[in-house]
C-alpha cells in the first residue's frame, strides 16, 4: 500500500475540524426528572452493549468522520502493490505455425499458450497490451488494448495457421511497434534459441514460452510422384525425431476415389529417416500418403500431391526487345534470354517468348510470340476490344496504340481485336500470339503490358484445372477470371466444405490448413493442394525462458492499482446512510 | 418564618364541613367528635338491653324500671376520636416543584379535616434524620400544622420510601394516608405494601404524579438524570421512545394498583395540573374518602 498524493495530507485539517466541531457541540441537554427508571426500561433494549449504544447515538458524527477521512484517505491516491506483468508496454507475439499444433499431455502447445495467456491477462493490470500472430504477414489483433474481456475473447478465438512462424521477420516487425519505454515481448511459441532474439535493446524483456518438453514426432518428409508410361513412381521420406524407433504403416491412396495403392508396414530407425519408394502405382489425378503412427503432431502425417506438370522456367527470345525481358522482371519473374537459334534446344517445360511464328509448331512447351516473323504488318486504326478472358484479368488494354498489326492465324481464337483485325489470338494448345511487334504499339508505356505477360505466363504454365500447390495462407495473384454469374471463386475442401470466395480480380489467399482444395465457380472448378511448409515438419525442443533487464528478477513486477474508485464508492455510500441516519432522526437536533 | 401561603384564605373555611369517612372501627382511646360503633357516653341512643350482673348501674333507665319492673340498660353510642397517620413521601423524587406543593396542599387539607374534627392528627415524613412527628389534637393546631407543612424542607432523603414507610407509620391509626408519587420498583412496593396493613386497616395511597411524567414534553438528545439515584441516562427522544416510556409507565401503575388492592389499599392518582379543590371535591369525595 503507498500513497500517490501525500501533499493531500492537509485535508486532514477537514475532518479534524468536524470532530472539534463535535467535541465542542452542545451535548446531551441535561434534564433532571423524578425517575428515570421507565426510562431505563426503555433502554434497556438498546442498552445490550453500550458500545453499540454508544455506536448509536453517534451514529452520526461516526459516519462523518467516517466519510471526511476516507475523502482525505482518497485525496491520497492510495494503491495496492498488485502483483503484473513487468513492463509497461506488453506484446504477446503468438506463433500460429503449425508445430504449434504438436500435442503434449493431451494438449496442443497452442492450447495450453492459450490457457497461460489467459491466465496472464489477469495479470495485465491495466497495461496496453498489443496482441500478435506470426506467419508470412504477421497480424496485429490487439493494439494497445487494456480490455480484459476482449483480451480473453481475442485469446479464445485464436487458431492456428498452420504458415510457418517467420520468426525473424516477425521480430523485425514487432521492434517497429516498440515505443522506447520499457516493454516485456512475450513469445509463445515451441522454439526459440536465445541467440535467435535481437537483445540489443535493453527496454526489452524477452519471455519466451516454448513447448513443454519433448514431443515425439515421426513425419513424411517429403512425398513425391512422377507420371510416366509405365505408370506413377513416388517416393516418400519418413522422418523419425524420436529418439526410439518407430512403428506405423504407410498408406498411399488415390485423391480421386480413395482408392488403396499401397499399405506396408514401416519401421523408421531413431532420429533418422527412411526413403521409400513405389513404382507402377496406377494412373491417378494425385496421391496421398498417410502415415498412421503413434505421435505427437498428426499434421505431418499426412502429405498430398497431384500429378501434373508445372512450368516454372521462362525463356525470352534474345532478338525481341528489351522491354519484354524488363516487363518480366517488373512483375520478378525470372526470365532467360536465349538466342533465337538456341531456342529448339530448351526443356519441354519451359515457356517461350519469341516472335518466331515457326516455334508453334516445333516447341512442345507454351510459346507466347509477339509479333510474327513470317508476315508483314499493315496498318490498322481502331479501339481495342478484349474478349472475357482469364488473361484479361489485370489488364485494361483500353487505351492502347497500335500503328499496325500482322495477318491473325486463321483457327485459331480471337481474344483481343483492334477494330475488326484480331490483335490476340490464342492456339488450341494454350499459345499465345500479339499480332504486333512492341515497337508497333505504345502498350509497354502502359501498367497492363507487364500485367498481361504475368497473366499469360500464369496462364500457360498452369495446368488448366491444377493451380498449384501452395503454403498455408500464402497470397498470390491468379489470373483467374470468373465465370460471369458468380462473379468470384468459391474455395472448397477436399471434402466440399466451404471455405472462402475469392472475389474476381481480387487475391488468392490459400486456406491455413494443409489438403486438396478446389476452387469452383460456375462450371469450372480447378483444384490446389496446401501443403506444410518443410519448416513445420520437424519438431525441436522449445525452452522457456527470460531474457532481458527485468529477467533477473521476476516476471512479474508489482504494480500501484488505484483504489480511489472504492473508496469514492464507499463515501457516496457513507453519505447516503448519513442522509438516512438524518432522516430518521428527524432534523430536530 | 411562613413564605407564602401555599393555600387559598379562605380554603380552610370551604373545608371546613368536610370530614374523613372511614369503616375502620379502629379508635382512638380519647372521646373525639366521630360516632363509633361501639356504645359508649355520646347523646345519641342506641338501644336498651337487659341488664346483667356486672354492668354499669348508673347506665340503668329507671323509667323503664319502673313501667316494666325490669332492669334495662340504657344504651348510647360511643363518640370516639379518630387517630389519622399522614405518612409524606419526601425522597428527592417528589422534589420537582409542583408535586412537592400539590403533596403539601393535600397534607395541609387533610391535617385540616383531621384537626377540625377534634381527632388525633400524626404526620410523619420520611427524612433520614429522625425527626418529631407532629401530633396533634383539636382544631386550634390547624394553623401550626399549616404552617409546619408549609415549612418543611425540601425533600432530600437519601433511603428509598418503601424502606422507609413502615418506620415512620403510626401505629392503630384509623386512617393512613400516605402521599408519595410511587416511583419506586413494584418489588419494593411490594414489601412496604405487606407490612403496612398493620399499622392500619384503612390506608389510603395518594400517587401524586406530575404532568410532566405522564406525557413527558421531551424533544431532541437528553440527558436524563435521577432526582434520587443520579442515575444518568442519555435519551434520543423519539415518538417510538416515548411511546415505550408510557407502556412502561402504565404497567407500573397498574401493577402497583393491583397490589394496593390485594392488600386492601385505597389508591388515588392525582395530578400535578389539577387544582387541590378538584381533588378534594371532586375526585375524594367520588371515591369516597371524605364526605
Amino acid at each position: 500500500m503507498g500513497f500517490g498524493q501525500l501533499a493531500f495530507l492537509w485535508t486532514a485539517i477537514i475532518p479534524i475540524t468536524v470532530l472539534l466541531y463535535y467535541f465542542f457541540r452542545k451535548k446531551y441537554t441535561e434534564k433532571t426528572i423524578s425517575s428515570t427508571m421507565f426510562w431505563e426500561t426503555v433502554m434497556k433494549e438498546t442498552k445490550v452493549s453500550p458500545y453499540l449504544q454508544h455506536l448509536q447515538r453517534n451514529a452520526l458524527f461516526y459516519l462523518q468522520m467516517l466519510a471526511l477521512l476516507l475523502l482525505v484517505f482518497t485525496l491520497l491516491q492510495p494503491f495496492f502493490k498488485t502483483k503484473a506483468i513487468a513492463g509497461e508496454q506488453i506484446i504477446w507475439v503468438v506463433d500460429t505455425s503449425a508445430t504449434m499444433l504438436a500435442s503434449a499431455d493431451g494438449k496442443t502447445i497452442f492450447e495450453s499458450h492459450k490457457e497461460e495467456m489467459v491466465e496472464l491477462s489477469e495479470e495485465l493490470a491495466g497495461k496496453p497490451l498489443t496482441l500478435l500472430t506470426t506467419g508470412e504477414e504477421p497480424t496485429i489483433l490487439l493494439r494497445d488494448e487494456t480490455n480484459v474481456s476482449l483480451i480473453q475473447s481475442t485469446i479464445d478465438k485464436l487458431e492456428v495457421q498452420y504458415e510457418q512462424e517467420h520468426l525473424p521477420k516477425m521480430l523485425d516487425f514487432t521492434e517497429s511497434l516498440l515505443k522506447g519505454q520499457e516493454t516485456a515481448i512475450y513469445l509463445f511459441t515451441d522454439h526459440v534459441e536465445r541467440n535467435e532474439l535481437p537483445l540489443e535493446n535493453e527496454a526489452i524483456t524477452w519471455f519466451v514460452k516454448g513447448s513443454p518438453e519433448q514431443i515425439e514426432n515421426a513425419s513424411i518428409l517429403r512425398f513425391g510422384a512422377t507420371q510416366s508410361d509405365k505408370g506413377v513412381a513416388a517416393l516418400a521420406q519418413l522422418s523419425n525425431d524420436t529418439t526410439g524407433e518407430k512403428r506405423g504403416s504407410l498408406e498411399i491412396r488415390s485423391i480421386t476415389d480413395g482408392e488403396v495403392f499401397v499399405k506396408e508396414p514401416v519401421v523408421i530407425p531413431a532420429e533418422d529417416t527412411l526413403e521409400l519408394s513405389f513404382k507402377e502405382l496406377p494412373n491417378t489425378k494425385g496421391l496421398k500418403a498417410i502415415l498412421q503412427i503413434d505421435d505427437d503432431y498428426a499434421v505431418d502425417n499426412e502429405s498430398t500431391i497431384l500429378l501434373q506438370q508445372q512450368t516454372s522456367q521462362t525463356y525470352v527470345d534474345g532478338s525481341l526487345h528489351q522491354l519484354v525481358t524488363a516487363a518480366f522482371q517488373a512483375m520478378d519473374i525470372p526470365v532467360s534470354s536465349v538466342p533465337t537459334e538456341q531456342l529448339g534446344d530448351v526443356m519441354d517445360d519451359a515457356i517461350i517468348v519469341t516472335n518466331q511464328t515457326s516455334q508453334l509448331s516445333s516447341s512442345k512447351s507454351p510459346v507466347l510470340l509477339i509479333g510474327r516473323n513470317d508476315e508483314q504488318a499493315k496498318e490498322v486504326n481502331g479501339v481495342i476490344t478484349t474478349e472475357r478472358d482469364d488473361v484479361f484479368a489485370y489488364a485494361d488494354m483500353k487505351d492502347i496504340y497500335v500503328s499496325s498489326v500482322y495477318p491473325p492465324f486463321e483457327d485459331y481464337e480471337t481474344i483481343a481485336r483492334l477494330g475488326d483485325d484480331p490483335f490476340i489470338q490464342r492456339s488450341q494448345r494454350g499459345d499465345l500470339i500479339i499480332l504486333a511487334d512492341i515497337q508497333m504499339t505504345d502498350w509497354p508505356l502502359f501498367p497492363s503490358f507487364p500485367l498481361f505477360l504475368w497473366s499469360a505466363r500464369e496462364h500457360m504454365s498452369s495446368h488448366s484445372d491444377y493451380i498449384g500447390t501452395f503454403s498455408p495462407n500464402e497470397r498470390k495473384s491468379l489470373s483467374l477470371v470468373a465465370d460471369d454469374k458468380e462473379g468470384g471463386w468459391e474455395v472448397f475442401s477436399d471434402s466440399d466444405e466451404y471455405i472462402n470466395t475469392m472475389q474476381n480480380g481480387g487475391q488468392f489467399t490459400a486456406p491455413s490448413r494443409p489438403g486438396l482444395y478446389v476452387l469452383k465457380s460456375g462450371e469450372s472448378e480447378k483444384q490446389f493442394t496446401v501443403a506444410l511448409e518443410q519448416q513445420e515438419k520437424q519438431l525441436e525442443k522449445g525452452t522457456t525462458f527470460a531474457i532481458g533487464t527485468s529477467s533477473e528478477g521476476s516476471v512479474t513486477e508489482t504494480v500501484n492499482t488505484s483504489v480511489v474508485p472504492w473508496f469514492l464508492l464507499l463515501i457516496v455510500l457513507l453519505l447516503l446512510i448519513e442522509w438516512e441516519v438524518q432522516r430518521r432522526r428527524g432534523i430536530t437536533n | 418564618m411562613k413564605a407564602t401561603p401555599i393555600l387559598p384564605a379562605d380554603w380552610s373555611a370551604k373545608i371546613g364541613r368536610l370530614q374523613i369517612a372511614t369503616k375502620s372501627k379502629l379508635r382512638g382511646q380519647h372521646k373525639g367528635s366521630h360516632r363509633s360503633m361501639r356504645f359508649g357516653s355520646s347523646l345519641d341512643f342506641s338501644d336498651f338491653r337487659e341488664y346483667h350482673p356486672g354492668d354499669d348501674v348508673r347506665q340503668i333507665d329507671w323509667n323503664v324500671f319502673a313501667r316494666t319492673d325490669k332492669y334495662f340498660i340504657k344504651r348510647f353510642l360511643d363518640e370516639q376520636e379518630m387517630r389519622v397517620h399522614i405518612l409524606l413521601d419526601s425522597t428527592k423524587s417528589m422534589r420537582e416543584e409542583k408535586k412537592w406543593l400539590l403533596s403539601k396542599q393535600l397534607t395541609i387539607s387533610l391535617g385540616h379535616l383531621v384537626l377540625g374534627r377534634d381527632d388525633r392528627l400524626s404526620f410523619a415524613v420520611t427524612t433520614d434524620e429522625k425527626l418529631p412527628p407532629f401530633r396533634r389534637k383539636g382544631a386550634m393546631y390547624r394553623k401550626a400544622f399549616a404552617s409546619y407543612i408549609t415549612d418543611l424542607k425540601e425533600p432530600d432523603s437519601t433511603l428509598s420510601f418503601t424502606s422507609q414507610a413502615a418506620k415512620h407509620s403510626a401505629k392503630d391509626c384509623t386512617v393512613l394516608f400516605i402521599i408519595s408519587d410511587g416511583l419506586e420498583p413494584i418489588a419494593q412496593w411490594e414489601q412496604a405494601l405487606r407490612t403496612l396493613p398493620r399499622y392500619s386497616q384503612d390506608i389510603r395511597l395518594i400517587l401524586v404524579q406530575s404532568s410532566e411524567e405522564i406525557a413527558p414534553p421531551f424533544a431532541g438528545d437528553l440527558q436524563l438524570i435521577d432526582r434520587e439515584t443520579e442515575n444518568r441516562l442519555n435519551v434520543s427522544i423519539s415518538r417510538r421512545v416515548v411511546e415505550e416510556y408510557e407502556q412502561k409507565r402504565h404497567k407500573h401503575f397498574m401493577e402497583l394498583d393491583a397490589l394496593c388492592r390485594r392488600f386492601g389499599i385505597h389508591t388515588l392518582k392525582v395530578e400535578t395540573k389539577d387544582d387541590i379543590s378538584h381533588i378534594l371535591f371532586h375526585q375524594m369525595i367520588r371515591s369516597n374518602w371524605i364526605n
